[in-house]
């Protein structure tokens, strides 16, 4: 089977509907493999509404995500697995992290990952419910060690709650992910180690009537 | 499908575990229930037989009820759901899991605890496996009903409330031909045409139940 390059995912014109309002519109964006993608904009832009828009929570109002130039449908089509880091975690607080995290990428139908880039080994074994936000955090982005590698990331703030040292893992998770051919979209108020080598992608402030431009590769 | 289906189920069964304080909760309200009627109605013995089968009904039906609301919202806010909906199609083994965690799980013990109940009200001895079997089926309708309430008022207010006052008439087929096929021993009619009723009373929920949900946790998740 000849070995193609993998496809590019493309978010064309796109408008994305919250109850009765418009709340983003003429949205374009792409992302090919290996690609990074730095969401930028104030509280109340978009930012996680996009992203769950990508991740196939919402539907589009007008517009099309493709995949190839074909239509993508997330979580549905297998062929670009995505792994969603949103404000809320997927963990349960009666469990342990370890429970937790065995379910979660059994889900994706990895295996647990051996590396343990957060340094999450001393308080895995306890409830999640006696963790602090950033343990909480570094439990739920170990997950992400255990994703394809040709999968696409969709980070919410992941680094709100991390210290310094878990702050850089992430983003040496991330330089790896994307030199294996991943691919990440981010959205954080914190500039990015390496923020040259993210693509921006501004939003507007004005909220309902965003417009939005990419930024060029600086 | 069948993966997300195991490792939910799973869960659930160590979520339930871990929250074993609630199943007490329930089997408690149910005993409640049960104990009420005889300080209402008396305590006639020969009353109370009679009413038997009645009372265990109704106190079934509303043990259940308060439920409602827990099944799905905290899967919800916690973002389990995000993650079961990204992993392909897995939705439906998430839904049919929850279903038979809910059987296993609360339907179950209330059942194991029916002859006890049965017992404190006199009912007689040789209608109990018919009461027992005809309590199993309506159980199973009744919480599939329970997790569609669950699904289609995700989000909303009052979430446990609303649930029981959707569903508690949609259980009336359930209540009623659970009672006639318990009771008709004590008539001396053949149980069988009112088991069949309740059966097919459960399938037509069993077909509905997982799309229903479905629908109702997309768009719990488009609000999120």
């Amino acid at each position: 089977m000849a070995h193609k390059a993998p496809p590019e995912l493309e978010l064309k014109d796109a408008a994305i509907r919250r109850g009765d309002h418009i709340i983003l519109r003429h949205l374009s964006l792409q992302i090919s493999a290996g690609g990074r993608l730095w969401l930028r904009g104030g509280n109340g832009a978009g930012k996680s509404t996009l992203m769950r828009m990508i991740a196939g929570f919402l539907p589009l109002a007008a517009g099309d995500l493709l995949l190839g130039g074909k239509p993508f449908q997330p979580g549905r089509d297998l062929q670009l697995p995505i792994q969603f880091i949103g404000h809320d975690n997927g963990l349960s607080l009666v469990l342990s992290g370890r429970k937790n995290l065995e379910q979660a990428t059994a889900l994706i139908g990895a295996e647990m990952p051996e590396s343990d880039n957060f340094n999450i080994q001393s308080f895995i074994d306890r409830p999640v419910r006696s963790l602090s936000a950033g343990q909480m955090q570094r439990i739920a982005l170990t997950r992400l060690c255990a994703s394809a590698s040709d999968s696409l990331w969709l980070l919410d703030e992941p680094d709100t709650a991390l210290d310094t040292d878990n702050r850089a893992a992430l983003f040496s998770l991330i330089d790896q992910h994307c030199e294996r051919g991943g691919r990440v979209i981010l959205a954080t108020h914190r500039p990015p180690e390496a923020a040259d080598a993210w693509t921006q992608f501004h939003f507007d402030t004005k909220g309902t009537a965003a417009q939005s431009y990419m930024g060029t590769d600086a | 499908m069948s993966r997300a289906f195991f490792i939910c189920l799973k869960r659930d069964i160590a979520i339930g575990w871990q929250n074993a304080g609630d199943l007490i909760a329930q089997l408690g309200f149910y005993l409640m229930i049960a104990t009420l009627f005889p300080l209402a109605v008396g305590p006639a013995p020969e009353q109370l037989a009679e009413l038997a089968v009645s009372i265990i009904w109704i106190a079934a039906l509303l043990s259940v009820a308060p439920n409602f609301d827990k099944h799905f919202s905290s899967d919800l806010d916690t973002g389990w759901i995000d993650q079961i909906a990204l992993s392909g199609r897995g939705l439906f083994g998430y839904v049919a899991a929850k279903g038979t965690a809910q059987i296993t799980m609360s339907a179950l013990p209330l059942l194991i605890f029916t002859p006890v109940i049965a017992g404190l009200l006199g009912l007689p001895n040789h209608l109990l496996p018919v009461l027992m079997l005809s309590l199993l089926i309506g159980m199973i309708g009744l919480n599939l009903l329970g997790l569609i309430a669950a699904a289609l008022t995700l989000g909303a207010r009052r979430a446990g409330l609303l649930g029981a006052v959707l569903v508690l008439p949609l259980a009336l087929p359930l209540l009623i031909f659970g009672v006639m096929t318990s009771e008709a021993p004590i008539m001396g009619f053949s149980a069988a045409p009112h088991l069949a009723l309740l059966c097919a009373s459960v399938l037509v929920i069993l077909v509905i139940a997982p799309l229903a949900c479905i629908a109702g946790l997309r768009a719990a998740l488009e609000d999120k």
